[in-house]
């Protein structure tokens, strides 16, 4: 019979390593995506992936189920990721007040442009050129699909602040985006 | 904020405070007074018009990221 994740971890804070290695199976993947999303680097998410996974286990006992696990995995997660990350160069995108910016004019493109494959490429391209903090938060929200609290709780801040990061971090993206809006795919 | 009665600096700041919404509106997260407002400055200023559209496809786009491959051993 299958456990849950609340069982597996009173397994696991009793000393079970299978029940453990049954909740890295069944959180790593997403937690891999969510850390590729924001290193940019399979090697580097991979790492922290397996970084992450050992902290916890060594850390199970402390675990309070305040939360869920996956949020606590995730959150333990990114904050490695993210120390291999701070002292590098911060990508070259701008965060800028988007007052009296012009948006360019747009032709008569279907909609079916902005499935493309060609699109989403470009997307993450520039999602992979924000800032860390608003990389995150939007890979979290809008990428992952979590909830407001959810990412929120992940990222230890309010949500409020999240929103914060998230209008400003999808608006820097939507501004990069407008010259693939003017002028198409070609 | 004091209110002004120059219809260019209205406008400039109305829209200033509709494009300061507009994730929280995507989101439904904004008080159906202030949504109502949104869709009321965007259906006749044409920029924050295109501005919400893109956004929207940014956001959808951000969604569509969830089911591409990470890495070549993926693909």
């Amino acid at each position: 019979m299958a456990h849950d994740d609340e069982q597996l971890v009173l397994l696991a804070q009793g000393g079970d390593r299978t029940a453990f290695d049954q909740l890295a199976e069944r959180h790593s993947t997403r937690l891999r995506r969510v850390l590729f999303r924001i290193t940019r680097n399979c090697d580097a998410a991979y790492d922290a992936v397996q970084e992450a996974l050992m902290r916890a286990w060594q850390n199970i006992g402390r675990f309070e189920s305040r939360s869920q696990f996956s949020t606590w995995l995730t959150r333990i997660g990114i904050n490695e990721a993210s120390r291999g990350l701070r002292g590098s160069a911060e990508p070259p995108l701008e965060l800028t007040d988007q007052v009296g910016e012009r948006i360019p004019a747009w032709g008569a493109r279907p909609d079916e442009v902005f499935e493309s494959r060609e699109f989403l490429q470009a997307v993450d391209r520039v999602l992979g050129e924000l800032p860390l903090d608003y990389r995150t938060a939007v890979t979290l929200r809008d990428v992952e699909g979590l909830s407001t609290a959810e990412a929120a709780e992940i990222l230890g801040i309010g949500q409020r602040a999240l929103k914060s990061r998230l209008h400003r971090g999808r608006m820097a993206l939507r501004a990069e985006l407008d010259d693939y809006f003017k002028e198409g795919y070609g | 904020m004091t209110p002004t009665l120059n219809p260019r600096k209205r406008h400039h700041d109305r829209c200033s405070e509709v494009r300061g919404q507009m994730s929280d509106y995507l989101d439904g997260d904004l008080e159906p007074s202030a949504a109502a407002g949104v869709e009321r400055h965007t259906r006749w200023c044409p920029n924050c018009r295109r501005m919400l559209t893109n956004l929207k496809r940014t956001v959808r786009g951000l969604g569509g990221l969830r089911d591409q491959p990470i890495s070549a051993d993926e693909a």
